[in-house]
Order: C-alpha cells, then structure tokens, then sequence
C-alpha cells in the first residue's frame, strides 16, 4: 500500500443472499447511510434493506421516446411541405398524418432505446474500467457466487475499527480495509 | 443420460430449470468455461466450413456491383426475387430472440433465461444478414444512403408515404434495438468473464466491454428497470417489423399480395420460422457445449409447444388466404391461387404446407417433443419451409393481371452464390458468439434458481 493512498472503505464477505439480507438491515438499523452491497444477481428486497431510492431511468427513457415520437412526426411533416408531392390530397396535416405513423413508431422506440442504455450508462457513472473494489483479494467472486458488502469510508459513522468490528460480529467474513 | 430422461410433469411440482444440482458456482463454470477453454479441433472446423462459406459474399457482392442486378436471374415482372425472399428469411429468423427476450420477459417466463442470449445473438446475426439483400438490391449501391433523409443538393427528401421507406426504418430500428438489448443483457456476464480472466488480454477486453460492473444494488436496480423496459418496447418492435416488411407486398395491387392479413402473416410465420431455427440450433448446440443441465428437455419442450402452436397460427392462415381468394369472387385472385398450389410453384407450395402445416404436428407426442433428432429434423423443415412461403409469396408478381407480361424465374449462380454466403455469414458470426461470449444469460439462470430467494427470517 503506498503512502497516498486513503481508506476507502470497508467489505466483507457473504455466502448466501439470506445472510446479506440480514446483514444489510442490521448495518442500516446501526445508521449507516453509505453502504452497498454487490451480488451475482439482484437479490429480492435488498434495495430496501439499504435505502437505495427507486431509479428515475423510466423518465429519461418516456423523455427519449416523447422525442423521437415528435421529433419524427415534425420532421416528416417538414419534409413534405419543403418539398411537396401533391399526391391524393397530400400533403396536409391531417391527410398525411397516418402515412407516417410507422416512421413516428419507429423513430419513437429508436430513441427510447438509445435513452435508456444511455440513461443506464449515466445513472450507473458507467464506463469505467477501475474500482478499488478490484483490489480486495477474493472480490471477483461478487460476480460468481459471493456476496459483499461494502461501508463507505465517506459515512459519517464509519470508523474504521468500530465498523470492522461490527462487520465480523453480523457474521462478515474476510472483512477487508479497501485503500484508493 | 440421466438428466436427459423426463420426469413426467406434474403441475403441482414444476421441474427445476437448473438440473443436476448445480450451484451457483458451477453454474457460471458450466456457461464460462465454453468461452475460456483453448480452441477445439471441432469448433475450428465447423469454423472454417462456415467462413469459407462466408467468403463467397465478398466475391458475389464484387460481381454483383460491377454488373449491376441483372447478374441475379431477375427480369421484368420477377424485379426483386431471391433478394426479397431471403431478406424475409433472415428476418424471420432473427424473431424467435426477440420474442424470447421481450414478450417472455413481460409474461414472466422464467425458463427463458437459460435460452434467451443464445436467440438473442441468432437475432443480430440473422439481422446482419438480412440487411445485405435489400442494401445491395438498390443496383446502385453508391446511392444506398438515399434511402435515408440525408439533406442533398437536390432539396429532395425520401417518399414517408411509401411502405418500402416504412421498411428501412422498421429493419434499422429493429437490427439497432436488438443489438442494444443484447448488449445490455450481456453486461453483467461480461463482468463475469472479466473476474475469471486469466491472461491480461482477456481481462482488458472483458473489463472494457463490462464497462465497470460491479454488481452493487444500484446497478441491478437499473439493469433490471433497463431490461424491462427494452422488453416492453421491443414487443411493439417485434409485432410492427415483419408487419411491415409485409407492407412492402400489401401496399402494392399484384394478386396474392393485396391482402389484409398479411401483417400477421408475416409475423406469425417470422415467429413459427425463429422458434423453428432455435429449436434446431438449440438441440444440436446443449449437447456439443455440454449445457444439458441448464437447456434442460423442459425449455426444449416449452420451445416444441409454442412452435405447435405458431404453425397452427400460420395453417390457418394459408387456408383463410385461400378461402378469401375464392370468396372474393376476384378472378384474378383465384388464379393466382390455383396456379400457387397446381402451377409452376407447386412444388415450392407443397412443401410449404407439409413442412409448416403438417409436420410440427408431429409435436403434440410427447416422445417427440423428447427426441433430440426429431426436433433437429423438424426445426430445420420448418425453416426450409418457411423459405418456400416466401418464395411462393413473391413469385406470385409473375403470373398477375396480364398473361403477356408473365414470366417465371430461375436462380443464377450468383442468386445461390449470395445466399450460400449469407448463411456462411450467420454460421460464422454464431460460432465466434460461441467461442468468445457466454451462450447463456449467466446471472439471469441464477436469478430463477431457488436459492437465489432470500429465506426471510422473523424480521418479515
């Protein structure tokens, strides 16, 4: 570890989702605020268990679809009057309107797509490459079948040994300063 | 084999999704481990079959641009052939990924996981190949970009009016949000194999394409939202993209074209025709990749039923075609008919109704729904007959109101040279998917599995 390094927090380790569960409440009904918890897979309830808030995604995506719904009804509408064709009855607002729901449909999911992949690499500060959390010996398993949780260096109540102490006490095992 | 024999189901007691007593570590032993064992003899050579195969597109499309279209057999009334034909195809394949991923996910499926990714990627790839019958149809291939609103010197814009304008749009959105879902699916697999990864090279690759996943709450809290809501807007997407595709024939006058019904024809049938290519792929692959605990005889079962169920979808759909032709009192339309099922095409239309119709009825036994070899042998009729429906469709444009202008069509070697390789292409593009990616939605199978429910406790 070199000399600039600074404690960046605090994890440790689970084997099954039950236990992280309850690990997860216990470590909030003490009154830490910044915690995480990282797993194979989602585990049913855990965002409540650390009071993570529900994710605004649906909005940046409804705001992406809303503007590939108007954006392509306009631009065909402006299209056509910039360069009309005066083909049965057209063109016209109204009459031409229905002739250009597929590209509105179209173009309306198109852009949804590409707001929500993009709202779910912004939301998550995706894309890095790095995490401290690389570092701790044993963690690539948060993608196989372990179970961590993490307390952030930044919580107000984080002290260093009295965390640690705590983490072992609800059953954390390998319980592990992660330095950044 | 053990876990091949079927026990039967009883409703009370679905079978496990996950056979064998896996865990969760072996679970992503079993998926990962195909993409990180060294080469096989086998993988290499079914490899080299098929980019040989592939590399007969670059030589096609070289003549092809040189010549220009008249090097396929088209001629006047058959403008747009092959070329359609196998457009339609491929785009059929690419529906059975979709339909799995998006309209399961919504109806809360959970024995999709394990067979979602592998359609998934048949999607793309079959997409991909879609993609480059229409592209090198227009002739001039310079041109291709005004199929697209591009601002030009000319002040003109592309038709909105016109369904094969409709097309473009559907195909590209379509081929665009399927990559995306397939992508953001892959996310958390590509973590996956970036924290196995032994050598640097993998690891970088892997770390790059996993973007930084680390698996914490936020992040399943968004990948989850993510992955509904691309289910819940590729289920329109799914509907509207061969419904469209079959606007380019319904938009038009021809007999055995006009018709109302053919959105759902064209859908029913891409969906009959993807479900039918997974099933073949999917049991020749659970095999060869050692994945028979995880694509058990249920999934493979479940894919056999909707497979039954679509045919008879696309069956009553031949007959109610048939039936308004006569009932519309259009002679025109009549003929055209009578001359699909006694004229030229009748071999072409035949086969069709066996391979469609007839056969997947095989699927109501329950011994066959559990044979390997049988679904290899039915999925793959049913896309061969599938070919033939379009193939039937749009030859119908050579014998419409006036017989002078009648004429059939015969294939060249380049119409057979390009479609060969487009096959290649798909071959290849899913081997290397094979070798490089997880074939099966890692974190998803663990999802489904029973342990992966928290037991709560008292403090519920």
């Amino acid at each position: 570890m070199s000399t600039n390094e600074k404690v960046w927090g605090l994890v440790s380790r689970f084997d099954n989702p039950t236990d992280i569960l309850a690990a997860a409440e216990k470590v909030r009904a003490q009154g830490y605020k910044k915690i995480d918890v990282h797993s194979p897979f989602p585990i049913h309830g855990i965002e409540k268990a650390i009071g993570v808030k529900a994710t605004p995604l649906p909005w940046i995506s409804l705001l992406g679809g809303t503007a590939g719904c108007l954006g392509a009804w306009y631009f065909q509408y402006w299209t056509t009057l910039d360069y009309p064709m005066i083909i049965s009855g057209k063109p016209g607002l109204l009459h031409s309107t229905p002739a250009w729901f597929v590209v509105v449909f179209c173009v309306t999911i198109l852009l949804c797509a590409f707001a929500t992949l993009g709202g779910f690499m912004v939301l998550n500060d995706f894309p890095k490459y790095y995490s401290p959390l690389h570092k701790v010996k044993g963690f690539n398993r948060a993608s196989d079948d372990q179970f961590f949780l993490v307390v952030s260096a930044a919580d107000p109540q984080f002290d260093q040994r009295k965390t640690r102490d705590f983490l072992a006490q609800i059953g954390g095992q390998d319980v592990t300063v992660v330095t950044d | 084999m053990s876990q091949d024999s079927y026990i039967p189901d009883n409703p009370n007691e679905r079978i496990r999704l996950v056979q064998g007593g896996l865990n969760f570590s072996q679970v992503t032993e079993t998926v990962a481990s195909i993409a990180e064992r060294p080469t096989s003899r086998k993988w290499l050579f079914a490899f080299l079959m098929a980019a040989a195969t592939a590399g007969l597109v670059p030589g096609s499309l070289a003549i092809l641009f040189w010549n220009g279209t008249g090097v396929w057999g088209l001629n006047n009334p058959q403008a747009w052939a092959w070329d359609i034909v196998n457009f339609v195809f491929w785009v059929g394949i690419a529906h059975a990924g979709t339909f799995i991923s998006s309209i399961l996910t919504l109806t809360r499926q959970p024995w999709r996981t394990s067979i979602g990714r592998f359609a998934e990627a048949m999607t793309v790839f079959s997409v991909a190949c879609a993609g480059m019958f229409p592209a090198c149809h227009v002739g001039r291939v310079w041109c291709a970009h005004w199929l697209f609103p591009v601002p030009n010197q000319m002040d003109l814009w592309p038709n909105f009016h016109s369904p094969l304008l409709w097309d473009v749009f559907a195909v590209n959105t379509y081929a665009t949000v399927s990559v995306l879902f397939w992508y953001l699916g892959l996310i958390p697999d590509l973590a996956t194999m970036r924290d196995r990864a032994k050598n640097a090279a993998a690891k970088i690759a892997y770390g790059v394409l996993a973007v930084g996943w680390t698996g914490s709450v936020r992040q399943w809290m968004n990948f989850e939202k993510a992955y509904q809501i691309f289910a819940a807007i590729a289920t329109p997407l799914i509907c509207a993209v061969s419904a469209v595709v079959s606007c380019d024939f319904a938009g038009s006058q021809i007999p055995g074209w006009h018709a109302t019904i053919f959105p759902l024809y064209f859908v029913c049938g891409a969906v009959f025709q993807g479900f039918s290519a997974t099933i073949f792929l999917m049991a020749i692959c659970r095999s060869q990749l050692g994945l028979k605990n995880l694509i058990t005889m249920r999934h493979l079962e479940n894919l056999c039923k909707i497979t039954l169920a679509l045919s008879f979808i696309v069956t009553y759909i031949y007959f109610m075609e048939y039936f308004i032709a006569k009932f519309s009192g259009n002679p025109y339309e009549a003929f055209c008919f009578d001359n699909r099922m006694t004229g030229w095409y009748a071999v072409g239309y035949w086969t069709m109704i066996i391979c469609n119709g007839a056969i997947p009825q095989l699927f109501w036994f329950r011994s066959v729904r559990n044979s390997i070899p049988a679904m290899i042998v039915i999925g793959f009729l049913g896309v061969f007959g599938m070919w033939f429906e379009r193939y039937i469709i749009i030859m119908a444009i050579g014998h419409d109101f006036l017989p002078s202008s009648w004429e059939g069509f015969m294939p060249t070697f380049w119409d057979c040279s390009l479609f060969l390789g487009s096959i290649g292409t798909f071959f290849t593009l899913l081997l290397l998917f094979v070798r490089f990616v997880p074939v099966i939605s890692i974190a998803e199978v663990k999802m489904v599995m029973p342990e992966a429910k928290p037991k709560h406790g008292d403090h519920h």
